[in-house]
């Protein structure tokens, strides 16, 4: 095996075998299941799960809209996460015995004269939700339907409009260039990209700061010299890298397997069944990867280069939480990046290329990105992260030997007097 | 063929000029010195040598020619800035390291078993490697350095932090290395140990070459007109005698300038005396170095070289 993939493996390994890589696979995942959770979790005990109980002394909801809902077949109630069931009631004392006693947890009175005052009384001991009262105003527009097609003017298939009933209006926008849909049945996919940009700001957070750490950590247990006598510089920054980006790669795949199986469940358990729907065109995903490649690089470049020109390991993991504020900036603008989506604020934070990618996560949920712009912005990351390279490649060969001591930016870039290292371990007498 | 030929190189950092026309070469079996009190140049001519410097002047022949990747196998360096990953097991940090020297799993997992037992560290090869002593430390660090065999070894500071049993069992393995033919080059300002093990040394001081060769030939010719005698009973009094200094069990006579050793005995025997000892008082290398060093700095301090 080649000493650059010996270097990878090695360092891989190194990483990914510990508790805190896999608090790390775990952590995002685990946040998700604990916000649907306690989403659900908040809307069962808002709701409750016992049935509402109805008096129609009017007699107007007719046998066959009671049996449709409480059966859960083709009339069942879509909203909400609890399916409620409805129960009848001959009389308001029987109702209120059953209220009493916790069967239910309230029951409507609809008047005698509900067919011209529409009145209907609602009793409870504790306020249902209001995911419960909308059922109730569905079950009701359900009936109304019954009494449509009892009447025998019905143009459309029952289960058609029940559906509509049930589920409401579905207005799907389409952008102009197809690449942006809106439908209310799918309502996260417009706020994918948004997501994965917060993914894409978790994972180069933390795999980029483990790479600083790994050049600055090398320096601070002195091993730095005996790897330059084994191993070519190049295989040594190549090979961490190489290690870093297959962390990086391994997490984000757990990530996505681990959402899969939560957003799987939770869509069949719960019935969210949108959210197996959420999806987003591939053009959209391509220009998304095509400014993720490069900003990597762009990062771990920047990472190499802070890692070797800083003193200590600690130091790497403050000034790459500063790099981290800034490849962040968009998410703080979010409200002028979504309302003015090609206003120069939005439009120069997608050209900087340490912004680009959480402008175009944020871009491309919420509107379309000309073409010449998102080519502007790969060949302006591209080039930056050549620089982002080279400048890594430089900050290792000028602090590789520096021990507790610090790089000089204009060293970096060639612009200092002082192009070599200093020698920390052969202080000359005064 | 040398193991290493440094021909006339020199390196600046800024406007210090660090390491200033050094030449020395080393061959196969051969134990040299490389000496000088601390910031002389000893490590930055090392690492032109070992090429993570690149000279400004000068040349360096490795192993038979320019510094290879392939040839960074062959090669052991220990350096002065001790450094192992602090959070591996030793062993498997050892492994590592030696695998980056071109040797397959299997067979640097074997080497460094057998070497870990050799220093009495098997028990320990579990370890994290911050959790050994300093000591122990030092000891895994001299496995990474021969684990794969090198033809040519570099140790900076070798003796720093063991206790005097494994710093005469690492002189033991330097001297066995050696006679297997390893060229070994010691870097250190402790004389004493470079006096026991060396068969030739260099010293440098200001960046430059202020003294090199065999050991003996540079004590004999730093030996002053002195010489160390003992007879049984008193020392009679003899002509020719400028100064008698009591030296462990020896005195210590210095001659009258003249008046040479051979006469002295002469005398000696001539006064009927029973010797015991009488040999040339040769300087200890501690000596000479402090000699040569301080010819040096006076002569820096009044702007000429050496």
């Amino acid at each position: 095996m080649s000493k650059l993939w010996l270097v990878a493996a090695q360092e891989y390994k190194r990483h990914v075998l510990n508790k805190s890589f896999i608090f790390a696979v775990l952590s995002v995942p685990l946040l998700l299941a604990s916000t649907l959770g306690l989403g659900m979790l908040t809307e069962r005990m808002r709701s409750g799960n016992r049935p509402f109980g109805y008096v129609d002394p009017s007699g107007w909801i007719l046998p066959s809209v009671f049996e449709s809902t409480n059966a859960g077949a083709q009339g069942e109630l879509r909203l909400g996460v609890a399916k409620l069931g409805f129960q009848a009631f001959e009389s308001e004392g029987a109702a209120r015995a059953a209220l009493d006693k916790g069967v239910i947890q309230a029951y409507f009175v609809l008047a005698a004269d509900f067919v011209q005052s529409h009145r209907v009384d609602l009793v409870y001991l504790r306020p249902p939700s209001e995911g419960a009262m909308s059922q109730f105003w569905d079950f009701l527009r359900l009936a109304r339907l019954a009494h449509e097609e009892s009447s025998g003017d019905w143009p459309l298939s029952r289960a058609l409009v029940e559906r509509r009933v049930s589920e409401g209006d579905n207005v799907i926008v389409r952008s102009a260039d197809g690449l942006r849909v809106y439908d209310k049945t799918t309502p996260l996919s417009f706020l994918l990209p948004l997501f994965i940009g917060l993914e894409f700001v978790i994972l180069f957070i933390s795999t980029a700061a483990t790479l600083a750490q790994a050049f600055a950590e090398e320096k601070e247990n002195r091993t730095i010299e005996i790897m330059a006598t084994s191993v070519a510089p190049g295989q040594i920054v190549g090979g961490k890298v190489i290690a870093i980006t297959a962390m990086g790669l391994t997490e984000l795949s757990a990530w996505i397997a681990l959402i899969a199986v939560i957003v799987g469940v939770v869509s069949r358990v719960v019935g969210w069944e949108w959210l197996s729907k959420v999806h987003m065109h591939p053009r959209t995903v391509a220009t998304l990867i095509l400014v993720a490649i490069p900003s990597y690089v762009l990062f771990a470049g920047l990472m190499v280069a802070l890692g070797n020109s800083v003193a200590d390991a600690q130091e790497s993991q403050q000034v790459g939480g500063v790099l981290s504020l800034v490849f962040m900036l968009p998410i703080y603008a979010i409200q002028a990046m979504v309302e003015q989506s090609s206003g120069p604020l939005a439009v120069g934070l997608s050209l900087f290329p340490l912004t680009s990618l959480v402008s175009y996560c944020l871009l491309t949920g919420f509107s379309s990105v000309p073409l010449w712009q998102v080519s502007a912005s790969v060949a302006i990351l591209v080039l930056s992260a050549a620089g982002a390279v080279w400048l890594a490649a430089q900050a290792f060969r000028l602090g590789m030997l520096r021990y507790g001591q610090r790089v000089d930016w204009r060293e970096l870039l060639g612009v200092s007097n002082r192009t070599r290292p200093s020698l920390p371990t052969e202080r000359r007498q005064p | 063929m040398n193991a290493v030929e440094v021909n006339g190189i020199a390196k600046s950092f800024g406007s210090v000029r660090a390491v200033d026309d050094v030449s020395f070469s080393v061959h196969g079996g051969e134990l040299l010195g490389l000496l000088g009190p601390n910031g002389a140049g000893k490590t930055t001519s090392i690492r032109v040598l070992l090429d993570i410097f690149k000279p400004d002047q000068g040349s360096v022949a490795v192993l038979g020619g320019p510094m290879t990747d392939e040839k960074k196998n062959r090669i052991g360096y220990m350096p002065e800035e001790r450094g192992l990953y602090q959070d591996l097991s030793v062993e498997r940090c050892l492994v590592y390291l030696a695998t980056l020297k071109g040797l397959s799993s299997a067979d640097a997992r074997q080497r460094v078993v057998k070497y870990l037992k050799q220093f009495d560290l098997y028990d320990h090869k579990d370890k994290k490697v911050k959790e050994l002593s300093k000591g122990m430390q030092q000891k895994a660090q001299l496995i990474n350095t021969i684990a794969h065999a090198p033809e040519l070894i570099i140790i900076d500071e070798p003796f720093a932090a063991l206790d005097p049993l494994n710093t005469q069992m690492v002189k033991d393995l330097m001297q066995d290395l050696s006679k297997q033919g390893a060229a070994i080059i010691l870097c250190t300002h402790q004389m004493h140990h470079a006096e026991e093990l060396c068969d030739r040394i260099v010293l440098i001081d200001h960046g430059r070459v202020v003294l090199q060769g065999e050991l003996d030939q540079i004590r004999r010719s730093y030996a002053g007109n002195a010489v160390l005698v003992r007879v049984a009973g008193e020392l009679p009094a003899v002509a020719g005698v400028l100064d008698a200094q009591q030296q462990n069990h020896s005195t210590r006579w210095t001659l009258r300038e003249g008046t040479s050793p051979q006469e002295v005995l002469r005398s000696l025997l001539a006064a009927g005396a029973v010797v015991e000892q009488f040999e040339i008082a040769l300087p200890s290398l501690e000596e000479v170095f402090i000699k040569v060093v301080g010819q040096s700095k006076e002569a820096v301090a009044e702007g000429r070289h050496v």
